[in-house]
């Protein structure tokens, strides 16, 4: 049934447009402004197009340590902790999808009581100092690498595989750990890849933690880099600790923050082709199974 | 397998459990390593949370230090800025369900309303991007933006007013709150109700075109409709989610200017802890505190859900 297009169309689409662009301005204006000069960002904030391109702001930022090694922080936190954390929800979300086994209901409220009721974070900071783990990558790789709302989207995918399956390869004699790693897992490709662009950008955004664990810079994460970079200006009054030289950045200007933005933003971009299908089918999953 | 240990009738339940552990032995292998990690950090704070009636000396260790019974609790709910954080934090969780939650219906409805499918799909791109970036990116981006010289006082400049101190006024804090989180996160909720809006039969909007209902007949008496189970479902969670949330947004939009406003519990616990260097026993008191509501909020919402949905929020069903 094709129908004209309304005046109520054109109203809607221009409305959705707006919106959309709403969205995209700010990103585009960020680009912009870190390829800026200061006496043109001063003169023409708002605009569309840079009149006087300038790599000034990248050079800086990639001649002084601080944001390589962050990038580097990022890379090897988000490369130890997404195999990790893959291999353990998918080894849990299979054994929990086996319905009849002694103790399950009781491992079954171990993973779940914990996403009801919590410690706190001063605790939690604690046990991470008893454990000798403060100015480390471990905290932050190993806390939250069991995820159990991702073990529950595995749990459920398994649950839509036909027990059959399990009972043959048994009677060929295969014991659960080789029937999990060579028959399931292979099958559950599509939502093991949804979880692990969930890991990617999850660990790329992290920076919580990072703060409370990691008081020496050198093994900071990007995120924490851009977030001093960003601040530096009120951390200065507050703490009066931060100095230029520390950031090892040396001239502060908008363009050299913005940046900072773009070069932490790259990878998400690159990635996010491929994950917008992903992810949506694992919003679709959460959605239908609860 | 199964059929096997029924026939043996003749062993005890004891041994028959021993032989079924027995026979689920790589099964158990394969939960330890998640079994000991969620131990690990999910439950080994939980003896942290004796803090809370102890008065604590890093030097004596958590169990070392003295016995103080609820005297910590009593100096939490004696201080006046606790309460001030208190209500302040729910007061910003009130104006983000009833400003922030209503948005993705309308977005949904309305792109559901879309003719070209290659713009839905444009669209789409653009409005769920800035869900997958962190608010350190994103404050660094509206700290920008917002700033004295930036883009948009540049527009009002350029209209003949008077320029904004956007992110030192108070009184603007949580207005910008409220709309720098539609803005990056409205687009990706409405996934959630395009998926359920996809899933209504289409049989009905046909008898619907066959009666000569119009485009928003069809939205409000059969759309709308059709995803209020959806709606009611995510409210509750919501509601859930009353005293915990939006941290990350409030910690790296905040600044010393708005910290009146701007303080939620969470804020309040860094702050006192890590920069004002306060008592590890004070916090971790405030925290049992909220997590005490947290577990009472996300019980009562579990059992709307069960009877909404007939699946706890968080389970995700057996």
């Amino acid at each position: 049934m094709k129908k004209r297009i309304t005046i109520a169309d054109v109203i809607i689409a221009a409305v959705m447009i707006a919106w959309g662009f709403t969205i995209f301005y700010p990103f585009y204006n960020t680009v912009l402004t870190s390829f800026m000069t200061e006496a043109e960002y001063m003169k023409h904030p708002f605009s569309f197009y840079v009149r006087d391109i300038t790599f000034d702001a990248y050079k800086t930022i990639f001649t002084n340590s601080k944001i390589p090694r962050g990038f580097t922080n990022s890379l090897i936190i988000v490369g130890a902790y997404t195999p990790l954390s893959l291999f353990l929800t998918a080894t849990a979300g299979y054994a929990m999808s086996r319905k009849r086994f002694p103790l399950r209901n009781l491992i079954n409220n171990f993973f779940v009581l914990p996403m009801y009721f919590g410690g706190g974070i001063i605790p939690l900071y604690i046990l991470v100092k008893n454990l000798g783990m403060l100015n480390s990558l471990w905290p932050i790789i190993l806390i939250g690498a069991m995820s159990t709302y991702n073990m529950i989207l595995v749990k459920n995918y398994f649950y839509g595989i036909s027990d059959s399956l399990e009972e043959s390869a048994r009677i060929d004699g295969a014991n659960d750990i080789r029937i999990c790693f060579q028959i399931y897992l292979p099958l559950a490709k599509p939502i093991l890849a949804t979880i692990l662009l969930f890991c990617v950008v999850g660990k790329w955004n992290e920076w919580y933690f990072p703060l409370l664990f990691i008081t020496d810079t050198k093994q900071w994460p990007l995120q924490l880099v851009l977030r001093e970079t960003i601040n530096e200006v009120a951390n200065k009054i507050n703490a009066g600790s931060l100095s230029d030289d520390q950031l090892g950045i040396e001239t502060f200007s908008q363009s050299v923050k913005m940046a900072t933005v773009v070069v932490t933003m790259v990878p998400i971009m690159c990635v996010y082709p491929f994950m917008q299908r992903y992810f949506i089918k694992g919003i679709m999953i959460g959605a239908v199974k609860g | 397998m199964k059929a096997n240990v029924e026939k043996a009738g003749a062993i005890t339940p004891r041994r028959r459990l021993g032989k079924e552990m027995w026979q689920s032995r790589y099964l158990y292998l394969l939960l330890l390593p998640s079994v000991f990690l969620i131990g690990l950090f999910c439950y080994g704070p939980l003896y942290g949370l004796l803090l809370a009636f102890k008065e604590y000396k890093p030097r004596l260790g958590i169990l070392g230090s003295p016995w103080v019974g609820f005297d910590v609790f009593e100096s939490v709910v004696t201080d006046p800025h606790f309460w001030h954080v208190f209500f302040n934090t729910i007061k910003i969780s009130f104006l983000f369900i009833v400003f922030t939650f209503p948005v993705p219906i309308l977005i949904a409805l309305f792109f559901n309303e879309l003719r070209s499918s290659k713009l839905q799909k444009t669209l789409q791109t653009v409005y769920t991007f800035p869900h997958f970036l962190s608010w350190v990116i994103l404050s660094g981006i509206f700290i920008n933006f917002l700033d004295f010289n930036g883009p948009v006082n540049a527009v009002i400049n350029f209209l003949g007013l008077e320029r904004v101190t956007f992110l030192g006024e108070k009184s603007m804090f949580i207005p910008i709150l409220l709309i720098t989180d539609i803005w990056k996160s409205a687009g990706w909720s409405s996934i959630v109700y395009l998926a359920a809006i996809a899933g209504i039969d289409a049989e009905l909007y046909e008898a619907a075109e066959l009666d000569g209902a119009s485009r928003w007949q069809k939205m409000f008496y059969i759309t709308v409709p059709s995803i209020s189970t959806t709606i009611s479902m995510l409210l509750v969670l919501r509601i859930g989610s009353l005293i915990s949330g939006h941290f990350d947004q409030v910690f790296n939009m905040q600044n010393p200017a708005v910290s009146e406003v701007a303080e939620t519990l969470e804020v309040y616990i860094y702050n006192y802890t890590f920069l004002q260097g306060g008592s590890f026993s004070f916090t971790t008191a405030i925290g049992l505190f909220t997590s005490v509501i947290n577990f009472i909020l996300l019980t009562v919402a579990n059992v709307f859900s069960k009877k909404v949905q007939g699946v706890g929020v968080l389970e995700g069903g057996k």
